[in-house]
């Protein structure tokens, strides 16, 4: 491969604190690769979210054994196939291995949407005031501004992640309960891992706020936290939305 | 600054200039003046390809037979066919990669060389359009035959007949049971008579199986709370074996079970020495039976 | 112009005295106590809090596993930046500096360095680590297969065998090429100093080795006896094994997601100028591809993994039918990662060998574009095949159809490989050196591997295959045969660039034979065992598999000597081996126009690209990139200026 030209590398430059592996680089370029790494973690994250749709509506569709909500037990056992020696109605959730040995012949209750809708209220605000606070990064660069952005960010982050624990408590029915309680918890449960992530991040955004860090044309970090606040608030509202419409 | 351009041979360490050239020159020639490319190569490869291509032929058409235990039903015959079919195909695809391998050692491999050097450059050949395009065609037109071969072979496996024997199967670590429909019969051993088709109803007891009949050619999961179904048509008597095809824990190795293809007499003999009521095991192995759809003429013979 | 005063080492820079911060404490010890110490608090919180409740055990080995993970990860350093970063205190350039290995010798390859020929180095040697497990208990696997009853070990420990040796091998094909290669080189084929996020790359290799004891612990914890594909619900019920193994996974999902990302990163950004797309060895697009279908494939795999864990350990119904979920999900999911993946292992390796054959050849890489629209062309149809593997389940067997269509269509991407090659060997001026041994023993394998794939991908004889020894030849021929013959040539290429030592060639030719031949005289007896109907993963079988057997084993033992003598020229030339030259292939790509051994950041002058890599026969050879000079320890080394002397250089090396 043939170099026909020889460019200076700016070392011993001053060095800011855009820099990786050593070596300067621009905002600018910085910039370009961490909005490319996190469109694609928001690409294969968005591919786990599609999974866990495909887990839900094929569990539902499946039906196997009328263990997807017992409530349908008794039209489980009308299409019960030939050969299908066991019906959780009949015989319960006994000598199954590894479960709770608790026959369960009563109807489990629908979870309540209500709580995973202030869930994805919360973190939809939450996304509304980060954009605010790149809003305010890119057009004042005031401290006071975004760190109040940011605080508020924060604030409703941890609210979306109280609330997301609290409606583990108020759910009536457990892990054990079939596969739409198994399938209804583990959204729940992605969306929490997900809103520790945003709990983790908005608290940095709030505390570097604080120091100034957002200052001089900095907004472009604030960019790639809102990018992945609104997709976190976007997923929620998709896993909210599947869980509480297709019983 | 621009000099990073060098003189070719300068750069170049090695022995004279012509050396290994005999080759490599000639090539780079041929092709700057536009001759065509692959003509001179083109017949002594074809030399090689042909008895590789004859030999792959030969060894697809008779070594199948050999390593095969005996298939003894339509479906079985169908996996033999493919095989043989296939790799007929296949013998030409894989001989012309090898034989221009071999040639490529054999002819472009400069003779008297440093072998500390790298030889001089090959011609500066960075791809050709029509050769492509008859590579992708070629291989396209492969696949296609071969689509259709398969889904040929697969719809007509899906036809179902009339009177067809049902034989629940049951799997469990680490054993099959198989119940005949009518009767009471539960066997460990699976008998089945000869040119009836049969339907397997395989459901499992615990964990994933795999039913695999393995001479009648075709196998399906065992899976608990689903019933899986699959068909086949004994034609040959015979003994086999069924295997479990998925790791099914500790003594997935001793889950296996004898299978026998015998003729309907003795299959009815068999199920009254089971328990069954001589007019049920009468039904079942009813002789001459009615059969639609493609395999009719298969099984009236 | 450059000249000589605006160029020095950062090797040579000295850093302050807290250059680095936390990192100048962590290494691997840290790492390993830290771990250690962490995933013992886990085990007792855990035992105290959980083990009364009714998956107690379970619980337990999943929180003292995840904890092992996260403490050693913190041991190692891979948290430091993300929470400097939360206090607000970023790190500075001396920090970046020192993670980078800046005046710490040979003690960086036990840190979290951030270098990436140092991360490339470290995967090549924890490569070789779990070749070696897996190979011994493959080797374990086939002894016991010597005779039909045998009592060498117990079927329980050999279903554990099975299973391990099958992830150990898996997890290693992934990272073979993609790790020490598409580490240590690919950045440097582009003109780039580092990966995109160095930081990260330090990551995944730290992240991948704190998986590896996990999947080791599963021994001592009763065994995975459900195979590799840990099909549910046998795996459901398997001993607490099952959740060291599921924690492994997701902590190897973290670290190719990671991965992967960080390679498509850096080759869309960090190219030389003059690196346009069309320029770009074919090795950097296989990567690409190879990283980016990692990146597809990574999330089923976690959620499977997540699924199976509370499946075990908080008892949901995801995988088990009696209680509502399903296995066919499992296998499902699985699959949607697994075929994917197999070509996440396979594509890399093509790419190494493509470059080889080009070398070799001393022709240009033949129909590169076309070569380029395969490799696009076999991920994108890798993910709509997947239920090809699930023919035989019954879950739906109305699509048998169409996914026999997509399978076989993946044959016409995979024939324009064996078109590529071949186009490329022809005519050329073949140079017989090792890699080019190995790169048409590739070629003999992968027909071998893709033939039988044929066979398989038809439904009505995949009813008679499946399940069977045949398909374990198959996915050895294509993996071992195929993609690992790719990295092993890719090794004796690049052995000398990331050494700075020849690779005995000697020795090599030996090894090669061996496993040459190995690999022919034990797959073959494996097909045999297929055709006869022997099912996979038996640990007796029936006597009339004898003679198959035998000649399995046979092949294996073969094989593993050609491994073992392959091993001792990589560790004897790696301590002995001839001083290598820059560029002793004399082949045209970046990483051969700077000095061996590199410096850190590769290029002290940023390269300008003009033309693609593969002029060969065209164009006059490049020559050495300033400074050529190979830096001697005790000497300055030696600045000139760029092109006034190359032919000297390129002499010199001799």
């Amino acid at each position: 491969m043939a170099m026909t030209d020889i460019e200076h590398d700016d070392h011993g430059d001053s060095h800011g604190d855009d820099h990786a592996g050593g070596h300067h680089e621009t905002p600018e370029s910085r910039d370009q690769k961490e909005r490319m790494a996190l469109w694609l973690l928001i690409a294969g994250d968005g591919l786990f979210l599609v999974l866990e749709i495909f887990v839900w509506f094929y569990l539902r569709a499946l039906n196997t054994n009328g263990g997807w909500i017992f409530a349908k037990c008794t039209t489980a056992i009308a299409n019960a196939q030939p050969g299908s020696s066991r019906n959780l109605c009949t015989n319960g959730l006994a000598n199954v291995a590894n479960s709770a040995n608790t026959a369960i012949t009563a109807p489990i209750p629908k979870a309540d949407p209500t709580w995973g809708i202030i869930v994805a209220v919360l973190i939809v605000v939450a996304a509304l005031l980060a954009w605010g606070a790149e809003r305010a990064s890119r057009e004042r660069g005031g401290r006071g501004a975004i760190g109040g952005l940011g605080a508020l960010f924060f604030v409703f982050v941890l609210a979306s992640i109280v609330m997301q624990i609290v409606q583990f408590q108020e759910l009536p029915f457990t892990t054990v309960d079939g596969a739409y309680a198994s399938t209804y918890e583990f959204f729940m449960g992605s969306t929490l891992a997900h809103l520790l992530l945003v709990g983790f991040i908005a608290y940095g955004l709030w505390h570097r706020a604080q120091k100034n860090m957002y200052a001089d044309g900095r907004y472009y970090r604030l960019r790639i936290i809102r990018i992945f606040t609104v997709w976190v608030a976007v997923s929620t509202i998709i896993l909210v939305g599947v869980s509480a419409l297709f019983y | 600054m621009s000099s990073e351009t060098h003189d070719h041979d300068a750069g170049r360490v090695g022995g004279p200039e012509h050396d290994g050239l005999e080759h490599a020159g000639h090539e780079i020639d041929n092709y700057l003046s536009g001759k065509p490319f692959f003509s001179r190569a083109g017949g002594k490869i074809f030399i090689i390809w042909l008895p590789m291509t004859a030999v792959g032929v030969l060894i697809s058409l008779f070594l199948p037979h050999h390593i095969f235990p005996a298939l003894l039903s339509n479906q079985g015959t169908d996996v033999f066919e493919t095989m043989v079919f296939f790799s007929i195909l296949a013998a030409p695809v894989a001989a012309i990669v090898y034989a221009v391998g071999i040639y490529s050692l054999v002819a472009w491999r400069p003779k008297k060389h440093n072998m500390s050097e790298p030889p001089p450059d090959g011609a500066p050949q960075r791809g050709d359009g029509p050769l492509t395009t008859i590579w992708l065609v070629a291989s396209t037109a492969l696949v296609l035959v071969l689509l259709v071969w398969g889904i040929t072979v697969w719809s007509a496996q899906q036809v179902t007949h009339s009177n067809t024997l049902v034989v629940k199967v049951i799997g469990q670590q680490w054993a099959w049971d198989f119940q005949y429909p009518g009767t009471s019969v539960v066997s460990h051993d699976l008998m089945l008579p000869v040119n009836r088709p049969v339907e397997f109803q395989i459901t499992s007891e615990d964990i994933t199986h795999g039913f695999w009949p393995v001479n009648l050619g075709v196998q399906v999961d065992a899976n608990p709370n689903e019933v899986t179904i699959i068909r086949a048509t004994p034609d040959r008597m015979g003994k086999f074996t069924v295997r479990c095809s998925q790791l099914c824990g500790l003594y997935h190795a001793f889950m296996y079970s004898p299978g026998d293809v015998v003729s309907s007499q003795q299959f009815a003999n068999f199920l009254v020495a089971q328990g069954a009521k001589p007019a049920a095991a009468a039904r079942l192995a009813e002789t001459q039976p009615t059969i639609s759809g493609l395999s009719a003429t298969v099984a009236g013979s | 112009m450059s000249t000589a005063t605006e160029i020095h080492y950062l090797e040579d820079t000295n850093l302050g005295p807290k250059a680095g911060g936390l990192y100048r404490r962590q290494n691997i010890f840290t790492g390993l106590a830290v771990g250690i110490i962490s995933g013992f608090i886990g085990w007792l919180v855990s035992h105290a809090l959980l083990q009364s409740s009714n998956w107690g055990t379970d619980m337990v080995v999943t929180v003292t596993m995840a904890s092992w993970v996260i403490g050693f990860n913190a041991g190692m350093g891979t948290f430091n930046a993300p929470f400097r970063w939360l206090r607000g205190k970023d790190q500075t350039h001396e920090d970046e500096l020192y993670a980078a290995g800046v005046s710490q010798g040979g003690w960086r390859y036990w840190k979290y360095c951030t270098d990436h020929k140092v991360v490339g180095t470290q995967y090549l040697v924890f490569v070789m680590a779990l070749f070696g497990v897996g190979g011994a208990l493959a080797m374990m696997i086939r002894t016991q297969l010597i005779t039909p009853h045998s009592t060498f070990l117990d079927p329980e420990t050999y279903n554990a065998i099975v299973t391990i040796h099958g992830m150990t091998m898996i997890i290693a094909t992934i990272i073979m090429v993609s790790g020490p290669f598409a580490n240590f080189i690919m950045p440097i084929m582009i003109g780039a100093k580092d990966m995109a996020f160095p930081r990260l790359n330090a990551m995944s290799f730290w992240v991948i080795f704190s998986a590896v004891p996990p999947l080791m612990a599963t021994f001592f914890l009763g065994g995975v006896d459900a195979g590799w594909t840990t099909y549910a619900p046998l795996s459901v019920q398997a001993p607490a094994a099952m959740d060291a193994f599921a924690i492994c996974i997701i902590t190897f999902v973290v670290s190719v997601t990671v991965a992967g990302i960080n390679t498509v990163v850096t080759i869309m950004t960090m190219r030389a100028k003059g690196m346009t797309m069309g320029r770009l060895p074919i090795f950097v697009w296989a990567s690409m591809v190879g990283g980016a279908l990692g990146l597809y494939a990574m999330p089923a795999f976690l959620l499977d993994m997540s699924m199976m864990i509370t499946d075990r350990a908080t008892g949901t119904s995801f995988f088990v039918n009696q209680v509502g979920g399903n296995g066919w999900l499992w296998e499902n999911v699985f699959w949607i990662m697994g075929h994917p993946e197999v070509y996440v292992i396979l594509i890399p390796g093509v790419g190494a060998i493509l470059e080889i054959c080009s070398t070799f050849a001393r022709k240009p890489v033949f129909a590169y574009k076309v070569a380029i629209a395969g490799f696009v062309g076999i991920a994108s149809l890798s993910i709509m095949v997947w239920a090809h593997h699930m023919f035989t389940t019954g879950w739906a067997p109305l699509l048998a159809g169409p996914f026999m269509v997509t399978t076989e269509l993946i044959s016409i991407p995979t024939g324009i490989i064996f078109l590529v090659i071949v186009g490329t060997l022809w005519k050329g001026s073949i140079w017989t050196r090792l890699p080019m041994y190995f790169a048409y023993l590739f070629l003999w394998n992968f027909i071998i591997g893709g033939v039988t794939g044929i066979y398989l991908s038809d439904v009505p004889a995949d009813q008679y295959f499946h399940g069977d020894m045949f398909v374990t030849a198959h996915f050895h021929y294509t993996l071992l045969g195929g993609a690992m013959i790719g990295a092993t040539a890719g090794v004796c290429y690049w052995f000398n660039k990331m050494t700075g030592r020849m690779l005995d060639e000697k020795i090599g030719k030996v090894a090669f034979w061996f496993i040459a031949i190995g690999i022919q005289v034990t797959y073959f007896g494996q097909f045999w065992e297929g055709f006869q109907g022997m099912p996979r993963r038996v640990a007796y079988y029936d006597p009339i598999f004898l003679h198959a057997n035998q000649m399995s084993t046979a092949g294996a033992y073969v094989l593993m000597l050609g491994w073992l003598i392959f091993l001792y020229a990589m560790i004897h030339s790696w301590r002995n081996g001839e001083i290598a030259p820059p560029n002793p292939w004399h082949a045209r790509t970046l990483e051969w126009l700077i000095p061996t051994p590199v410096p850190l950041e590769n290029f002290l002058v940023d390269p300008v690209v003009t033309e693609d890599p593969y002029g060969y026969g065209d164009t006059p050879p490049p020559g050495q990139l300033a400074p050529f000079a190979e830096p001697e320890p005790e000497r300055e080394p030696e600045l000139v200026p760029v092109g006034a002397d190359a032919s000297a250089s390129d002499g010199g090396s001799h």
